[in-house]
């Protein structure tokens, strides 16, 4: 059986991937938050360089031998275990005898003056005491986190289950099943390990750097080349820029660990700073362990990446068994494959995309997408405007079931009258196909309060002039009585399909029995005709709960947002306000609202009809 | 004699309804022939008494309505293209091919239809920004390549096709993209043509998605041009209804010459 064998193989291959991509990715994650321990602490170095070494009389840059004493002095920091040096201008001052840095690599430092890769570390650009020229670089090599071995476990727990995969292969259905489950499940625990080590490996970074930022701190007032009683914060400021750290005066030190505080902006690591023996700082940052959302979505995925290898594998082997079919499944899907990979991409993506939007606090501007819980939709809920666009947005909706019946009695008067049908579906249909904008704003001319034609042929039969689209008390109502003459037509088309396709002996049988027009439409047409009503309101209910344009284009949602609907709130809380989390929280809101309500339709109206 | 009575009645009050469907129409076309002070009166003029075909120009040209036009044209025309493609194939795998969980593929798409643009809106934009498409046509046109409503549509039609003739291909030997490009699309035509139109129609008239990811003027649709000219003009109404009458036009003349492909949507969807 040699098809067996390569499924097998692919299986494996697959297997294997299950076990090493997620530590892989938790290597490179490990990796990038060394880097940035490294990158922080270089540029802290820098700063404290330029903060405690005295400038060079008459010239930009440092006084050569006072930054040679500064840079030994590093290494005699109390806890200080980076390893460090310091460049003046191209020369290392403590790998002495050292290569100089590379001309390109200066260039950068001078041009870009962003943090540069040098060996198995960092460079950063040291500036003046003014900071205004490249005067040198400050460079920290990486140092490496703890090693965590777990993974290895739970990769040996995911080999096996591979294993049992890849024997399962070819066999049997219930069998693949259950391999399948312990397989999965498995991946799942060591992609969520190799996340936790990420997680594990970026905090230990993070707090490293916030320490060795405290250690330059803490040395830095006894060491100013003027030495002053009460350094100003600002000028400390000096050694965390670039760091992320900010700096501010702390009342009382809660002993000297680093704590993990929720703040209103988010998480945060704070380190407290003894500077004297009556002042104390406290240095924040946002905890690297907070920036590792997209690390573990990665690992959990590329864990699962080999799940999916595995049962592709499987199933496979199944369909190979039989060449016929395979070539069927392949030609189907390959005719699937455009309409399917839109909808994943376009439509199953962004619905799960707009479930984590909705527990995130999302905006353009800022890159940290803070995870709130159900706290926008506690907002949601606690917005008074957000109730009062779903009132509005219910009122609105009840044009649907006036317009069904007017469409019905249109519908009724027309079924019997051939070419007269034609020519009344082709006038009442055109609103339907006519320009959205173009209709509202014909409407808004003719209900202008002073000029417009509604006004004027009111007034004919006595009726006084009203402000219909700019009064809380007639806005909405305007809006609906538009909708209606929009959908009037669409609506009646569907109804006339409808009462054509009851069988006309029903008519005549109840004739017969002697039931007149009224019995008959009553006991018999609406009975039948009820799916056709039940697909009518249900679809325009929720046109309804998304109206928009209208909205938009006439009132703007106002007056008194008399006219403000769920989704045009959905459209300023994105748009105007760019809450985007907040808006999509919204948007759940109204999907959740409107599966209750088309389920009450259906509990209402969705009885089967027997035909006889 | 009740019966003929209420009949009448009856006529009578479609009749009426019928003129309302079409006054605002005849009074879009009149007013936008108006003089600009003529529109002032009040009882209001119904007809304009110096006919000015030049408000057309002046309303079309004071905001570049031709690339408009042109957009919308563009938008709608390979949507509704793209849509017929897409649909057609899949529909086709869900209607005539064999595999495993076709049932379960067609239902999960189905719940798409239950989902609220809306829901989809935000993080089709978040996407389309991402992938730096906002202000293009790619932005405008990738999120609506795919109808569900359209794949169900023409699925529910291939149902009712006759499966001799696809049979005796297949046993000729021809394969399933010769006899859906030969047999069943020439006899879906009509469907097809459904389709088209639907799609066409739905994205001229949309506002909403041209509203987010369009920036520049020269990427707005009608729709758009239209109400944002309604911001510019917002009292000289002979002008705003030249440009309504310009948006109202294309649609009308499309629904005047396919009427019937209008019809068969409406009831293909309303009538399972």
């Amino acid at each position: 059986m040699r098809p067996q064998l390569a499924w097998r193989l692919l299986a494996a291959i697959a297997g294997t991937g299950a076990v090493t991509l997620p530590i892989a990715a938790a290597r490179l994650a490990t990796a990038r938050a060394e880097d940035s321990l490294s990158e922080r602490v270089a540029y802290a170095v820098a700063g404290y360089v330029a903060l405690v070494t005295p400038a060079a009389p008459g010239r930009p840059g440092y006084e050569p031998r006072q930054l040679l004493v500064t840079a030994r002095g590093l290494r005699t920091l109390p806890g200080w275990s980076a390893p460090v040096d310091v460049y003046a201008v191209r020369t290392p001052l403590l790998a002495a005898g050292g290569p100089g840095l590379p001309s390109a690599t200066w260039r950068d430092l001078q041009r870009l003056e962003s943090p540069v890769r040098l060996g198995a570390g960092t460079l950063v650009p040291l500036k003046d005491r003014e900071a205004w020229d490249v005067v040198g670089a400050a460079w920290v090599g990486r140092r490496s986190a703890p090693r965590d071995r777990r993974p290895v476990w739970t990769g040996l727990a995911v080999a096996l289950a591979a294993l049992g995969g890849v024997w399962a292969v070819g066999r049997g259905r219930g069998l693949r099943r259950v391999t399948m489950a312990t397989f999965a499940a498995a991946a799942l625990v060591h992609g969520g390990m190799c996340a936790a080590v990420v997680r594990g490996a970026a905090a230990w970074s993070g707090d490293r750097a916030l320490r060795d930022i405290r250690t330059l701190i803490g040395d830095a007032p006894a060491r100013l080349p003027v030495v002053r009683s009460r350094v100003p914060l600002a000028q400390l400021a000096r050694v965390v820029q670039g760091t992320g750290v900010t700096l501010a005066e702390a009342d009382s030190a809660q002993g000297t660990m680093i704590r993990r505080v929720e703040t209103a902006r988010g998480p945060r690591a704070v380190a407290p700073i003894r500077l004297g023996r009556r002042r104390w700082l406290s240095a924040t940052m946002v905890p690297l362990e907070a920036r590792q959302g997209g690390w573990t979505l990665a690992a959990l995925g590329l864990a699962l990446v080999g799940v999916v290898g595995v049962a592709v594998a499987g199933w496979g082997a199944v369909a190979a068994a039989s060449p016929r079919r395979l070539g069927e499944i392949v030609t189907a899907w390959a005719f699937l494959g455009p309409a399917a990979l839109h909808l994943v991409v376009f439509s199953f993506g962004p619905m799960l995309f707009a479930a984590w939007l909705s527990l995130h606090e999302w905006d353009l501007l800022d890159p940290v997408r803070r995870f709130v819980g159900l706290r926008n939709f506690a907002a949601a809920a606690a917005d008074p405007l957000a109730w009062v666009s779903l009132r509005n947005t219910l009122l609105y909706t009840l044009y649907v079931p006036v317009t069904m019946m007017l469409a019905l009695g249109v519908a009724l008067v027309l079924q019997h009258h051939g070419g007269l049908t034609r020519l009344a579906r082709t006038v009442f249909f055109m609103p339907y196909v006519a320009s959205v904008v173009a209709v509202a704003l014909v409407w808004q001319w003719m209900l202008s309060p002073d000029f417009g034609l509604v006004n004027w042929v009111l007034g004919a039969v006595g009726v006084p002039a009203v402000d219909w689209l700019g009064d809380p008390h007639t806005a909405l109502l305007a809006v609906m009585v538009i909708s209606t003459w929009v959908q009037l037509g669409y609506q009646t088309t569907i109804f006339v399909a409808g009462l054509q396709n009851i069988p006309q002996v029903y008519h005549d049988a109840a004739r017969v029995d002697g039931a007149n027009a009224w019995q008959r439409f009553w006991r018999v047409t609406l009975p039948l005709l009820r799916p056709v009503t039940l697909f009518v309101l249900v679809t325009g209910v929720i046109g309804s709960f998304q109206v928009f344009t209208y909205i938009y284009v006439l009132t703007d949602g106002g007056p008194l947002h008399a006219t403000d609907v769920i989704v045009y709130r959905i459209y300023q809380t994105a748009w105007e306000f760019l809450q985007f989390g907040h808006a999509s929280a919204l948007a759940l809101a109204l999907f959740v609202i409107l599966l209750g309500v088309t389920w009450v339709q259906f509990r209402l109206l969705g009885r089967r009809v027997e035909y006889g | 004699m009740a019966d003929r009575l209420l009949r009448w009645m009856g006529r009578v009050l479609v009749g009426l309804l019928g003129l309302s469907m079409v006054a605002p129409f005849l009074y879009m076309l009149s007013t936008s022939l108006m003089d600009e002070f003529e529109v002032l009166r009040f009882p209001p003029a119904l007809w304009p008494g110096h006919p000015r075909p030049g408000n057309y120009q002046a309303a079309l040209t004071a905001l570049p309505f031709a690339r408009f036009f042109l957009n919308s044209l563009v938008f709608a025309g390979s949507v509704a293209v793209a849509q017929v493609a897409t649909s057609a194939t899949a529909a086709y795998a869900l209607a005539r091919l064999r595999f495993p969980g076709r049932e379960r593929v067609f239902f999960t798409v189905l719940t798409v239809m239950m989902v609220p643009t809306i829901v989809l809106l935000i993080p089709r934009f978040l996407l389309v920004n991402a992938l730096g498409w906002v202000d293009s046509y790619a932005g405008l046109i990738s999120t609506e390549v795919v109808s569900v409503w359209g794949i169900f549509l023409l699925r529910q039609f291939f149902q009712t096709l006759p499966r001799d003739l696809e049979d005796a291909a297949r046993l000729d030997g021809a394969g399933e993209w010769t006899v859906f490009r030969r047999i069943i699309l020439p006899l879906t035509r009509p469907a097809l043509a459904t389709l088209f139109v639907f799609a066409f129609v739905d994205q001229w008239k949309n506002f909403l998605w041209p509203l987010i990811v369009t920036r520049s003027l020269d990427m707005q649709v009608m729709e758009l041009g239209i109400a944002s000219f309604h911001g510019v003009y917002y009292t000289n109404w002979p002008y705003q209804m030249a440009a309504a009458v310009a948006g109202v036009l294309p649609l009308l003349l499309l629904f005047l010459v396919a009427q019937r492909a209008f019809v068969r949507g409406i009831q293909l969807s309303g009538l399972r």
